[in-house]
């Protein structure tokens, strides 16, 4: 509940308070009010961000437990600098370049699209938990093992803790990327979701509607920013010398 | 007869920079006992491995050659630049110990207000390690090490990083603890004259690839005074046969 406290501790500045309220209202009722203009509802629009933040999330999540492990299994280990080159020339694989072969495997589905998005967040996460736990200052290494953090309770008590920062920053390079390959995913192949909603707004130049969805993704960006993010970030500062 | 906790035999380290490059000797058949319940301080110049030693001893790092011969169960470390978990407070690096242990939650309270209050932190439990002077950070280590009741406590330069005044204060509360807890010791120092202030006896480690040079009993009676004629004498001593 401590690690809560401290970081919503930012939030407890009146003006910080009002500000942030007033940039998540204003585009709010502009999507209802664009919404009603254009006939199509702003809880349409909602219903679409909310499609595509599912899919984003669920492809966050599958991410980070697959990215942490890899960083941990081989960040430990010896094998850790043999390893990096290969995820370095895999990471620079296009990864629009494999949405045929997800095709192929999986058709244009809601599975699909999640794991195109994984595979391009999975990265950031890897690679910031990787190099924290690479760099990590010798000492605290060996004061954990000396002290008893050995099998799961190094993952637990050392590993975690040590990389939280880097597991932050990752996942904040990540989400931006996993909203393109999402938004993208499905302006190319999907038939719901915010992407195909710019796109059917975009070809039938709607342009009210188009901006009513693009203010909504800014509105949601922000609020998880604000709401996730920004107090995680300020908990980080506990985790520096 | 005195026990011994500890023994030394023919210990050998040889150690490369980066993997594939030449390896260098740093240690070469260094042989020693520590009796139980002693206090034993091993010097030597920079770089003769005397922090490989103490790393050799908990198992750390490998042993290559030779062997050492642990008569005790639990070991516990005071690093030089206290290698406190920064994300923590200063009253739960003191638990870590106790936790990975399986301590329960009650007892791990005691026995924290306990070594804090030893080493004279007990109101700043809730503090985080960067919000510490360098003193107090050591005294958190120092808390730590002594919290999970070890037999032998290894220190690896433990006041180097300290100011004079800071680690006057911090050797006195070392020997404190020390005759409290009637525990094994063994310290590193490149520092002859703090060798001389704390130990029962000194191990003198020669130049890289190091050897022993010489082990020497401190007969000085307890609490030494540092500007005495015979302190002097023997820190003297102690340093030409380093430098020979």
């Amino acid at each position: 509940m401590i690690h809560t406290a401290q970081g919503m501790h930012i939030y407890k500045k009146r003006h910080h308070r009002l500000i942030s309220l007033g940039v998540l209202l204003v585009p709010l009722i502009m999507i209802i009010i664009l919404g009603g203009v254009t006939k199509v509802g702003g809880l349409d629009i909602l219903a679409a961000i909310g499609l595509s933040l599912f899919r984003l999330v669920v492809a966050y999540g599958i991410s980070l437990v697959i990215g942490i492990a890899l960083a941990i299994g081989f960040g430990g280990s010896r094998f850790g600098d043999s390893v990096i080159p290969i995820f370095d020339v895999l990471q620079n694989v296009p990864s629009f370049a494999l949405i045929p072969v997800f095709a192929i495997f999986l058709g244009y589905t809601n599975t699909m699209a999640i794991a195109f998005a994984a595979t391009s967040i999975v990265w950031p996460i890897l690679f910031y938990v990787l190099t924290a736990i690479k760099t990590a200052r010798t000492d605290l290494n060996e004061a954990s093992l000396i002290f008893g953090a050995t099998g799961w309770k190094r993952i637990v008590y050392y590993y975690l803790p040590l990389s939280f920062p880097a597991i932050i920053t990752g996942s904040i390079v990540g989400i931006s990327i996993g909203w393109e390959a999402v938004i993208g995913i499905e302006i190319i192949g999907l038939t719901s979701g915010i992407g195909v909603f710019l796109n059917k707004a975009s070809v039938n130049g709607q342009t009210s509607l188009l901006s009513a969805g693009v203010l909504g993704i800014l509105l949601l960006v922000f609020t998880i920013n604000k709401a996730i993010w920004v107090p995680l970030l300020h908990r980080t500062k506990y985790y520096g010398e | 007869m005195a026990n011994k906790i500890l023994s030394i035999h023919n210990l050998s380290f040889k150690y490369a920079s980066e993997p594939g490059k030449k390896k260098t000797e740093v240690m070469r058949s260094v042989s020693f006992d520590v009796i139980e319940g002693e206090f034993t301080c091993i010097v030597g110049p920079s770089g003769c491995g005397k922090s490989t030693l103490l790393r050799m001893i908990l198992d750390l790092l490998p042993i290559q050659s030779g062997m050492v011969e642990r008569g005790f169960k639990h070991g516990s470390f005071v690093f030089q630049n206290f290698a406190l978990f920064p994300w923590l407070t200063v009253h739960k690096n003191v638990e870590f110990g106790l936790k990975m242990k399986g301590v329960n939650e009650h007892e791990r309270a005691r026995i924290v207000h306990e070594k804090l209050g030893e080493v004279g932190l007990h109101d700043l439990g809730h503090r985080y390690p960067k919000e510490l002077s360098g003193g107090q950070r050591q005294r958190v280590g120092i808390a730590r090490a002594l919290a999970v009741n070890p037999d032998i406590l290894l220190l690896d330069e433990p006041f180097s990083s300290l100011d004079s005044l800071t680690a006057g204060t911090l050797k006195d509360d070392i020997l404190r603890l020390w005759e409290k807890y009637k525990m094994t010791v063994v310290m590193v120092t490149h520092l002859i004259p703090e060798a001389v202030e704390l130990a029962d006896k000194i191990v003198v480690l020669s130049q890289k690839p190091s050897i022993v040079k010489s082990t020497t009993t401190i007969t000085l009676a307890r609490p030494r005074n540092n500007r005495s004629a015979n302190f002097f004498t023997l820190a003297d001593s102690i340093t030409a046969q380093i430098d020979k």
